[in-house]
């Protein structure tokens, strides 16, 4: 297949809750585990034979089944969430006799201190699906998975390699559909996919009518529509440092040298941090002036979701933090599903007129 | 070329638009109306108005630069820049020394600063609520059965002893002001509280940016002089005026003709 | 008003001399020992915070998850609540100060939706209004929103500091996960002070806190009472007591003096209503700080009382085993997790808040409960939904209402007077007529 068929199909595969894929292995009698943040290892519902599942708001008309459970006042990625869920579009994670449910204690610092205690979580958690659904998460089925996962790793840093060059041969709103799509699909059959879009990429010639070169980072986003809008002024994300984009994917984790699940844990533990966590922001900061440097970004772009405490309490001290690096910054305020407004189109513009560009 | 470099600039806002031609280093003939639905044949119109005061035609003119809310319709420009840049730029070259501009507009208010060279380091905008804004000050103004240009009359017609606006939002603040006509207070009093009211957000969105004199105001707005004391009470600063008596609504119109001539200055070295 | 014979920064000045105001009002009226006691404490801990500054001992800072027994268990270090001076500049009324504050906070790129005290937290601190801290000692509850004034906090400092990390759950588990960290806390903050740690020390203060503890629950049995013997707002006033006194003696002080304010109150028959109250209530959610006189208006004009809030709820299971320094971490691990108003309700599942509101409605038998969603509560809204289904079920009549709990801009008080009164007229007292 070629890069626009490809494309084309993912872009199919995040439109709505369901894709095709999902779809087929349901009805092959797969199991489905649903989870929300990427601070949850898939590798054990990939060694429990379950596809891992990661909830988003798509195809979410309107959050008012949300909202008036939860109040206007909170986060509208939620809310949509909440919504569709409410309203049944998730009811293929309840294919089962007794649908399971279990929330996992993340420490809010990702320190050595506190590892033990993410690790027994897991434990648990793997304990919990065990029981619940009477089979065995055996190490051999998590070495599997690692393998698996691994493969997918890999293929998205292919994919962010190539944006390193002069003329990336996608765009951010491209390379966002492809991340958001490999959390809602069978992982081998989106490495295959990818290594038929990485062949075809390495023959592209790229884009070089941008105006900037720009890291879009922050708040949840699994809404490639809103850097459309972005890139449409010229500024080209060449990587999204986003929780459904770049960061949750990071390294391979190493094989076989001791227990599969620690080290799973330690490599989602000490992923580069999110928002949510404290006694790190140096280390965030770190890697996003890292990631500025190896893309040969211009300047970033932060976007934070209305409502969002955790990004808040980032937001305005990496505008202090990079006003003094000189990494030039542009603060946005969104709404979920929202798509980029006139008004942020002329924020990005005025940001582009403000670098020079 | 008649009389020199001539470009212009095109201010499509959501209230008014305007044009101006800039003439190799002073501002020619500008125009300003009302916008209309259709922001394609304001713009147009716009332009063969301030080319028929000029007793110019579009071949005399160098270059086109759109701005403002419908800049993306000027089809006739060159390019378009953001209202930003071109109140950053309409400011500093009228007023060298304006390093922050505050734009109170129709339906949204800027607040842009300026390095030493006149380049934006930095801009802040309120878009999203009409708090601070013209439009804030039409709706009271109408209810309360007054034009906008009495409003400056009112201001300073005596002492100053502005009510307490407690509400945030504007269409709160409305029943809260005919209560206070209710209980005859003083007009002049509750004009006061309003412009005070607004300067407050204003004030707030320029406090983001951080203000570095001199400190100009431009828009509408701007030609309320009960509104720039209040927020000269607030910032305890003296707003810079422009000289000449240079129609501060016609800063972003002013600043995309300079820009203009530059971009066709690079573009034809 | 000069704090220790010194000129200190305005903010601190006024609020001190508010407070004075306040003690010399209430030293009048035989009908205050409660609120005597609690503002005359936190001149007191003023005085103790200048006399720390003066004397050059160390500061540790804590936020409002945080109850700070361990951090006494040092030698001569002052704890400094963040929220303080905020809470201070609304007790005394000064709330222009705190409007201004936020509003630097914003100024400053805070954005508006955090939470008012956390913003103004963020303005103290620009401000440099607090003694520079030795260390910082943080809990990641009750809320997100304290995550983004803890973080910043931290970047305008650059002091050193550290999370003790409160899970979801408070099992036992749990409890054994925070009490482990808090005793690796300790050498942190030895470090950073210079002080020592003792657990002499730390047995004392957990004496102290149990001693706190123990008219504290007393004192939530007598306010069953009925008429409510004792006036509404103390209930609001408690949290502040808990994160500001607890293993501190000023904190037993206060204490007792609610306690037995109430206990005499009864005996003598009196209620706090003058002419008797018509009706009762649960307060669900955050105070009206920015007008804490808004309770006595509540008591005069609507003849209403609030036995009970969240913020005054104590729950059973406060109390420290002080055998060993094991059962002493566990017991603060415990407090941390289970009693502490707000972060026990909203951290993980929903059970907690609902229940504690449901059983409060009952064993302080209200006509109805009045939620009071302060706009910033992301925890506390977010659960409104489940929580007017309960009300529902239970029959209990329920009024919601927006605001915000330090910024009065947001919803002037008239309104949510209106509100209640029209409350009150539609749906209370038909209710009990028809009963």
């Amino acid at each position: 297949m070629k890069k626009d068929e490809i494309l084309s199909a993912f872009q199919e595969v995040i439109e709505g809750p369901r894709n095709v894929y999902l779809d087929e292995w349901v009805k092959a009698g797969g199991k489905v585990m649903g989870y929300y943040c990427s601070y949850i290892p898939e590798e054990i519902f990939t060694a429990a034979g379950f596809l891992p599942y990661r909830i988003r708001g798509a195809g979410s008309e309107d959050s008012s089944d949300g909202d008036a459970y939860m109040s206007a006042r909170v986060c509208t990625f939620v809310r949509h969430t909440i919504s569709l869920a409410l309203r049944g579009e998730f009811d293929f994670l309840k294919k089962v006799k007794l649908p399971f449910y279990s929330m996992l204690s993340v420490p809010r610092a990702p320190k050595e201190r506190l590892f033990t205690w993410y690790l027994d979580e897991l434990k648990r958690l793997k304990a919990e699906i065990e029981a619940h659904f009477g089979l065995a998460i055996t190490e051999e089925k998590l070495e599997g998975a690692i393998t698996l996962h691994n493969a997918t790793r890999e293929r998205i840093r292919s994919l962010y390699d190539m944006r390193k060059k002069g003329a990336p041969p996608i765009t951010g709103e491209e390379a966002l559909t492809i991340t958001i799509a490999a959390h809602l699909m069978p992982r081998d059959q989106f490495n295959t996919l990818m290594d038929d879009l990485l062949a075809d990429l390495t023959k592209a010639e790229g884009a070089r009518g941008y105006r900037a070169r720009v890291i879009i980072t922050g708040s949840e986003l699994d809404n490639p529509e809103y850097i459309a809008g972005i890139e449409q002024q010229g500024a080209l994300s060449v990587a999204e440092v986003v929780c459904f984009g770049q960061r949750s994917f990071g390294e391979s984790i190493e094989s076989g040298v001791d227990d599969p699940l620690n080290r799973i844990a330690r490599h989602k533990f000490f992923q580069v941090p999110c928002a949510r966590m404290v006694e790190c922001f140096d280390d965030q900061v770190a890697a996003l002036k890292d990631t500025v440097r190896e893309f040969n970004a211009d300047g970033i772009i932060f976007q934070r979701m209305k409502f969002c405490d955790p990004w808040a309490g980032d937001g305005h001290n990496l505008y202090w933090r990079m006003k003094k690096e000189g990494i030039p910054f542009l603060g946005l305020e969104r709404e979920y599903q929202v798509p980029a407004s006139g008004q942020v189109k002329t924020r990005v513009q005025a940001f582009l007129e403000q670098m020079g560009k | 070329m008649k009389n020199g470099l001539i470009t212009a600039g095109i201010d499509i806002g959501s209230t008014t638009s305007k044009a101006a031609l800039w003439i190799d280093d002073h501002l020619g003939s500008h125009v300003i109306g009302p916008s209309t639905t259709n922001p394609r044949a304001t713009a147009r119109e716009c332009y063969e108005r301030v080319l028929q005061d000029a007793g110019l035609q579009d071949d005399d003119v160098a270059y086109i630069v759109g701005t403002g809310y419908g800049r993306a319709k000027v089809s006739f420009a060159h390019e378009n820049i953001s209202e930003l840049s071109a109140h950053g730029r309409g400011a500093k070259t009228l007023l060298p020394s304006a390093r922050t501009v505050i734009d109170i507009g129709g339906q949204d208010t800027k607040v842009v600063l300026l390095d030493a060279g006149g380049q934006m380091l930095e801009y802040v905008m309120n878009d999203k609520c009409a708090a601070g804004t013209g439009r804030f000050l039409d709706f009271i103004a109408r209810s309360l059965g007054i034009s906008v240009e009495d409003l400056e009359k009112l201001h300073a017609s005596g002492d100053y002893q502005p009510v307490r606006l407690s509400s945030m939002c504007s269409v709160f603040i409305e029943s809260e002001v005919i209560n206070l006509v209710n209980d005859e207070v003083p007009l002049p009093f509750i004009v006061q509280g309003l412009h005070r009211s607004i300067a407050n957000r204003v004030a707030a969105l320029a406090k983001r940016v951080g203000l570095v004199e001199d400190v100009v105001i431009t828009g509408g707005v701007a030609k309320n002089a009960g509104v720039v004391d209040a927020l000269q009470r607030n910032l305890r600063v003296t707003l810079k005026t422009f000289p000449d008596g240079v129609d501060p609504q016609m800063m972003g119109g002013i600043g995309a003709a300079v820009i203009a001539k530059e971009m066709y200055l690079k573009r034809n070295k | 008003m000069a704090i220790l014979g010194k000129e200190r920064q305005e903010d601190w000045e006024v609020v001190y001399e508010g407070a004075t105001g306040l003690i010399d009002l209430y030293q009048e009226d035989p009908e205050s020992k409660g609120m005597n006691a609690i503002v005359g404490g936190f001149r007191v801990l003023m005085d103790g915070m200048f006399a720390a500054m003066d004397e050059g001992r160390p500061v540790v800072w804590h936020n409002c998850g945080c109850s700070p027994e361990l951090i006494r268990g040092l030698e001569g270090v002052q704890t400094v609540p963040i929220e303080l001076l905020t809470v201070l500049q609304n007790l005394v009324g000064e709330v222009d100060y705190t409007i201004a504050l936020i509003d630097e906070a914003e100024a400053h790129g805070v954005a508006p939706e955090v939470c008012s005290i956390d913003k103004a937290a963020v303005g103290t601190v620009l401000n440099d209004l607090y003694p520079e801290p030795a260390c910082m000692l943080y809990h990641n509850t009750p809320c997100d929103s304290q995550i983004a004034a803890i973080k910043s906090l931290t970047e305008l400092t650059k002091k050193p500091m550290r999370l003790m990390d409160v899970p979801y759950l408070s099992g036992d588990r749990e409890v054994q996960y925070l009490a482990k960290q808090l005793r690796e806390a300790i050498p942190f903050l030895e470090e950073h002070t210079g002080r020592k740690f003792s657990w002499d020390r730390f047995h004392e203060v957990c004496e102290e806190s149990n001693r706190t503890a123990k008219y504290l629950r007393d004192w939530n049995e007598l306010r069953r009472h009925i008429p409510c013997p004792q006036v509404s707002k103390l209930v609001a006033l408690n949290t502040a007591l808990l994160v500001a006194f607890s293993g501190d003696p000023e904190g037993t002080a206060i204490a007792k003096a609610f306690h037995d304010e109430a206990r005499e109150r009864i005996e003598r028959g009196e209620s706090t209503i003058e002419g008797g109250e018509l009706y009762r209530a649960v307060w669900y959610q955050d105070p009206v700080w920015f007008d804490l006189q808004f309770y006595d208006w509540m008591e005069s004009e609507l003849k209403l009382v609030i036995p009970m809030d969240l913020f005054g709820y104590y729950a059973p299971e406060a109390l420290i085993d002080t055998s060993t320094p094991e059962s002493m971490l566990e017991g603060l691990a415990r407090k941390d997790l289970r009693v502490l108003p707000m972060s026990r309700q909203f951290k993980g599942p929903i059970d907690y808040y609902i229940d504690d509101y449901l059983r409060m409605c009952t064993d302080y038998k209200v006509d109805f409960a009045i939620f009071a969603g302060h706009v910033a509560c992301k925890h506390g809204l977010g659960g409104i939904g489940l929580f007017r289904e309960a009300s529902r079920e239970a029959d209990i009549p329920l009024l919601y209402f927006e605001f915000d709990m330090f910024d009065p801009r947001v919803t002037p008080v008239e309104t949510i007077q209106d509100d209640i009164t029209h409350y009150i007229e539609d749906v209370v007292r038909p209710r009990k007529e028809a009963a």
